[in-house]
């Protein structure tokens, strides 16, 4: 096995991508090979803090009420949309998100 | 792939027609994602809020060419993808903005800004196939066409970019995990 193709392995494990019995398998060769472990490890690691560094990224209201602001200015030059949420349009930050960390 | 696509090709088709006020709804579906696409890319909220807001402007003005094919979502976030490059090539935004930094009280704020610093000094062949499929959790097949490169290229480019961002981390990640 090259080192090429067990790092292939490794990240095609890591995203899930590996068949049950190939999967099955590679764990059988991390517990025999401590290497192996150790490089599956550190880049899981790696990626939960990744995650953990960029949950934070949603868009606050006044970042939403912006955007859509300006993009609806120029959609709808004569403005109404932007001043009359209770229109055809939805305004999306007019309901809570299930997901939104802020709340 | 692509979410809610009935109701994404309708709102296609009247954009298209001229209904410049469907693209509020296209908004309410991919705002969010492009907000948080970009803000990854520059590292900035405000130049994130700019440029959310001019992929959408540039999806009306190229409203012409819109065709609700599936490729939607590829097509906006290649858009988002160029307004980011531009802004990093005009302003070389490569320090930390101060809305990067977090309360001084918590855990793992340390770690944090290393894992900010390390993703924006990561070369941009690495750092974008991050961004797309690791944090925004696009598949390869749709992250290469964002990216205008071959399957094999991108997860090529990921692997590295993986392994490049643990060696960056090193020590911080040791003192924190």
């Amino acid at each position: 096995m090259t080192n090429e193709f067990a790092k292939k392995l490794i990240d095609l494990y890591l995203d899930d991508h590996l068949d049950v019995d190939l999967a099955t398998e590679f764990r059988e060769a991390m517990r025999n090979d401590p290497a192996i472990a150790e490089e599956v490890d550190s880049l899981r690691d790696t990626r939960t803090a990744l995650f953990a560094t960029y949950s934070r990224d949603a868009m606050t209201n006044d970042e939403n009420r912006r955007v859509y602001g300006r993009i609806m200015r120029n959609a709808d030059p004569s403005g109404i949309a932007t001043f009359n949420p209770a229109g055809q349009l939805e305004i999306p930050w007019s309901e809570p998100k299930a997901n939104d960390h802020r709340l | 792939m692509q979410e809610d696509s009935t109701a994404e090709k309708r709102l296609l088709n009247a954009l298209a027609g001229g209904d410049s006020s469907a693209v509020g709804k296209l908004y309410e579906m991919y705002g969010e994602r492009i907000f948080r696409y970009t803000y990854r890319m520059l590292n900035n909220r405000s130049d994130a809020e700019d440029a959310t807001a001019e992929t959408f402007l540039r999806v009306i003005k190229r409203s012409g060419d819109l065709r609700a094919d599936g490729a939607f979502r590829t097509w906006l976030f290649r858009i988002a993808r160029n307004l980011c490059i531009d802004k990093l090539r005009q302003h070389q935004l490569l320090e930390l903005p101060p809305d990067a930094t977090y309360s001084a009280g918590e855990d793992r704020t340390a770690l944090r800004l290393a894992v900010r610093q390390a993703l924006m000094d990561l070369p941009q062949d690495y750092r974008e196939p991050l961004i797309l499929c690791d944090l925004e959790e696009i598949s390869a097949r749709e992250a290469a066409d964002v990216l205008g490169i071959s399957v094999p290229a991108l997860k090529s480019r990921l692997y590295r970019g993986r392994r490049a961002l643990r060696d960056k981390l090193g020590s911080a990640m040791e003192r924190n995990v």
